[in-house]
């Protein structure tokens, strides 16, 4: 917070450098901006923070444990912090202007204050968005990853369990052969004349991270591409297992709630 | 000659990308071994099987397994770049007959049986075995919160921190933190042993967030993800609560455990750091 009020400080002081004639001016100028620089940033901690399900205090103040993480956290936290040192900036500025009154205050505020939202937003959105990222995370949510088995199924959709879930002793054998990807009879799976075998990758699942083969069914050449996979087996296989990973946010049915995510400090 | 090393860079590059993969094809084993488990839980003991990979991943499963399971087959890694590093063949091994004993820590609801839950109970009753923690605190402890945290919110964990605040008459505390994790066949191992004295702003907003709760009840919210364990002996009051982040979110009443469990957390990460060693 004391870094952004020094840099709103001085970029306002810069701005308004024609309207200076005195030292007082001057100094006024450098506060309006210094505060204006601070009650963005601390708008647009706490609010991050209130994202995360910590309290807005707490993110202000600089000691939350979580902080929320991704773009669209960015975006609403860098709007909220833009908004309000913008309009603290505008309605200041106004204010050092003789002639102007409350009105004219908060209509300047209120023009700094949504400029302020949009470049706030944007810029908060592509900060979050790389926070995440850098942390193996949705850019654009936050999600973390989690391992899943995925099962293709005859109309090419993906049947996910975590892997969690899966090796759990609640699992049984039962449950773990439903999740074997079947490859005959199978429209999602193709077979070549050479005997290459093709099999579709859902969309439920973001990476495929491993192939499972029962026992003495070697795979040869196998090619993993984004949408799907191909092998050549040895010998007669009847199943796979196909390890990968979701982003928790990849679900079927849009959910606000799904575009917010935090992460540890 | 000029064109004699162009076409043969570009050959290498070609034969590179197209074989490449294959040729980098390491077959190797991909050991776990397993043991027999005697959970007692209310004077029964029930029987399960403890699995440790050879890179530390640790669960269970009901059920005893005999020294001829082979469950397995052949495992393709794949890495970032969508190609195939590694093939191995996944084993299993019996790692010896003994039958290890882990005694439940927590409140077993026999008319409301919960598998997941269950499987919590043994999983955290096992790492505070391995804490050298007693199960109950409320017997021998007084004013006393235990936090135990798993390093990752979803998938495989390996790494916990265990947080002890022991709450004093004279308006001070102490913090005692460890850390543990599983990074091969020995299992699960704690490092280091670390204390501060609690400051008086820390102190209070503990205090404050714990007024603010009703520490009658246990509370239990274990999936999907890890969760985490916070055991509240207060006021005389004596709770336990097993919550995990995935399913905090979408069951908001849990909000001031959950500030807890933040507040208690950060305290002892900004001091200690354990869950980024």
């Amino acid at each position: 917070m004391a870094i952004a009020a020094d840099i709103g400080g001085t970029m306002n002081l810069a701005m308004n450098a024609n309207n200076i004639d005195n030292f007082g001016q001057g100094l006024a100028y450098y506060g309006i901006g210094a505060a204006a620089g601070a009650i963005g940033a601390g708008v647009g901690m706490g609010v991050n923070a209130a994202i995360a399900g910590e309290s807005f205090w707490a993110g202000v103040a600089g000691t939350s444990t979580v902080v929320s993480t991704g773009f669209a956290s960015g975006f609403v936290s860098g709007a909220a912090g833009g908004f309000a040192g913008g309009f603290a900036s505008g309605f200041g500025n106004a204010a050092m202007e003789p002639g102007n009154d409350l009105g004219d205050m908060f209509k300047s505020g209120w023009d700094y204050g949504w400029k302020g939202a949009v470049i706030g937003g944007v810029a908060g959105g592509i900060m979050g968005g790389i926070d995440a990222a850098s942390h193996d995370r949705n850019f654009w949510t936050g999600a973390d990853r989690q391992d899943v088995i995925v099962k293709v199924n005859t109309i090419g959709d993906g049947e996910l369990i975590s892997a969690t879930d899966y090796n759990a002793d609640y699992s049984t054998q039962a449950t773990r052969d439903h999740y074997r990807t079947a490859l005959n009879d199978n429209p999602s799976v193709t077979t070549n004349l050479d005997g290459q075998v093709t099999v579709k990758i859902p969309n439920e699942v973001n990476r495929i991270t491993g192939v499972q083969a029962p026992n003495n069914t070697p795979l040869m050449n196998l090619q993993v591409g984004r949408n799907s996979l191909s092998f050549t087996p040895l010998d007669r296989t009847n199943y796979l297992i196909l390890h990968g990973w979701r982003y928790t946010s990849n679900t079927n049915s849009f959910s606000f709630q799904n575009l917010f995510y935090l992460r540890y400090r | 000659m000029k064109n004699k090393i162009l076409y043969t860079l570009i050959f290498i590059l070609v034969y590179t990308l197209t074989y490449g993969q294959s040729i980098n094809l390491n077959d190797t084993e991909y050991l776990t071994k397993f043991r027999d488990i005697a959970f007692v839980a209310n004077d029964t003991v029930l029987k399960y099987t403890l699995f440790i990979e050879q890179n530390g991943d640790f669960y269970f499963s009901k059920g005893r397994l005999d020294s001829s399971y082979t469950e397995g087959g052949v495992m393709y890694w794949i890495n970032d770049k969508r190609q195939t590093t590694t093939a191995q063949q996944l084993k299993y091994v019996k790692s010896t007959s003994e039958v290890d004993t882990i005694i439940n820590c927590f409140v077993t609801n026999t008319d409301n049986y919960d598998e997941k839950l269950n499987l919590e109970f043994l999983k955290f009753s096992y790492i505070i075995e391995h804490f050298g923690e007693s199960c109950n605190i409320e017997a021998s402890e007084k004013e006393v919160i235990r936090l135990l945290y798993p390093c990752k919110d979803i998938n495989q964990v390996n790494e916990y921190c265990y947080v002890k605040i022991k709450l004093g008459d004279n308006n001070n505390a102490e913090l005692y933190s460890w850390f543990g994790n599983s990074i091969n066949f020995d299992g699960f191992k704690v490092f280091g042993n670390n204390t501060l004295q609690l400051k008086k702003r820390e102190l209070k907003k503990i205090n404050k967030l714990l007024y603010a709760i009703n520490t009658n009840n246990n509370k239990y919210c274990v999936s999907p993800g890890n969760p985490w364990l916070l055991e509240l002996n207060f006021n005389r009051v004596y709770s336990q609560n097993l919550i995990s982040y995935y399913c905090f979110r979408t069951n908001k009443e849990l909000g001031k455990i959950v500030k807890v469990y933040y507040l208690i957390r950060g305290i002892n990460e900004r001091n200690f750091n354990t869950c980024s060693k």
